[in-house]
């Protein structure tokens, strides 16, 4: 019975990748990482085109309560004549 | 529902999935909106003493449909003199998905039609209004470079170029909308 666990256990051992190979595993990971990083261009695309209506509410939301604070209600009268239908 | 959410969030997958059925349903409310339920609603809050035209309304749901159809043969044409490859039918297909903002647009117009008085000379009114209104214009632009650079299969200058091309004419197709009686542009 002893015999056969140490068998196995050899077995077990030999199937395991030595440190050179799992070193090769990790830089091939890294690798493929680095290629999959996105640019800061691809990160500002993402951030706009996943939930587009929070990044356009957000941004109407500025320029609407900085034109309110500037002109009044001159600049929301103005909107509703132009979109209002 | 599912499908609609993705149109609402993750607008780049919901192109690549080209799920018609969302699309046109989209298309179909924002047309029922404009020419039924807004003339509706101005009726009832009682704003024009005038009563609902069967008529006008079936006027405007044909000219929407026709609105919907031109713009996308419009975006064919000029994405095919830019080099596309897309048939026309993808755009049929897939332009609906930009219609989240349109639909919100039809109703707001509707509100701010029916009750214009509310937001008139009100500037907390005035203010949230305006938040709606330029937020569906930001929304609507997003979508449209998403659409133009998903669907049109196009690159670099030629995208750009198309993207351009295709602005000016939304911009006269939504002027002609106005002009026809169509209060937001099937486009």
């Amino acid at each position: 019975m002893k015999k056969d666990k140490k068998t196995y256990t050899i077995l077990y051992n030999a199937a395991l990748p030595t440190n050179k190979q799992k070193e090769k595993m990790l830089v091939h990971i890294l690798s493929e990482y680095r290629k999959y990083e996105a640019s800061p261009t691809e990160k500002l695309f993402r951030l706009i085109t996943v939930y587009p209506w929070r990044f356009a509410f957000g941004l109407s939301a500025v320029q609407a309560v900085l034109c309110t604070m500037i002109w009044g209600t001159g600049y929301t009268n103005m909107v509703l004549k132009v979109l209002g239908g | 529902m599912n499908s609609f959410f993705e149109v609402l969030n993750h607008p780049v997958e919901a192109f690549r999935n080209n799920n018609k059925v969302a699309a046109w349903l989209l298309v179909a409310s924002t047309i029922l909106i404009n020419s039924v339920f807004e003339p509706l609603l101005v009726w009832f809050a009682g704003s024009w003493y005038t009563d609902p035209d069967i008529y006008l309304m079936l006027r405007t749901t044909l000219l929407g449909c026709v609105s919907y159809l031109a713009i996308c043969a419009v975006f064919w044409a000029i994405c095919k003199c830019f080099g596309s490859k897309t048939p026309l039918k993808t755009y049929f297909q897939t332009w609906g998905l930009t219609f989240f903002p349109t639909l919100l647009c039809s109703i707001t117009v509707a509100f701010s039609e029916a009750f214009f008085t509310v937001f008139w000379n009100n500037s907390i009114w005035g203010l949230l209004i305006s938040i709606v209104f330029a937020g569906i214009l930001i929304w609507k632009t997003i979508l449209y470079v998403i659409f133009i650079r998903e669907v049109t299969g196009l690159k670099g200058g030629r995208m750009i170029g198309a993207f351009i091309v295709a602005g000016i004419m939304i911009i006269i197709l939504a002027l002609l909308d106005g002009y026809v009686g169509l209060k937001t542009p099937i486009l």
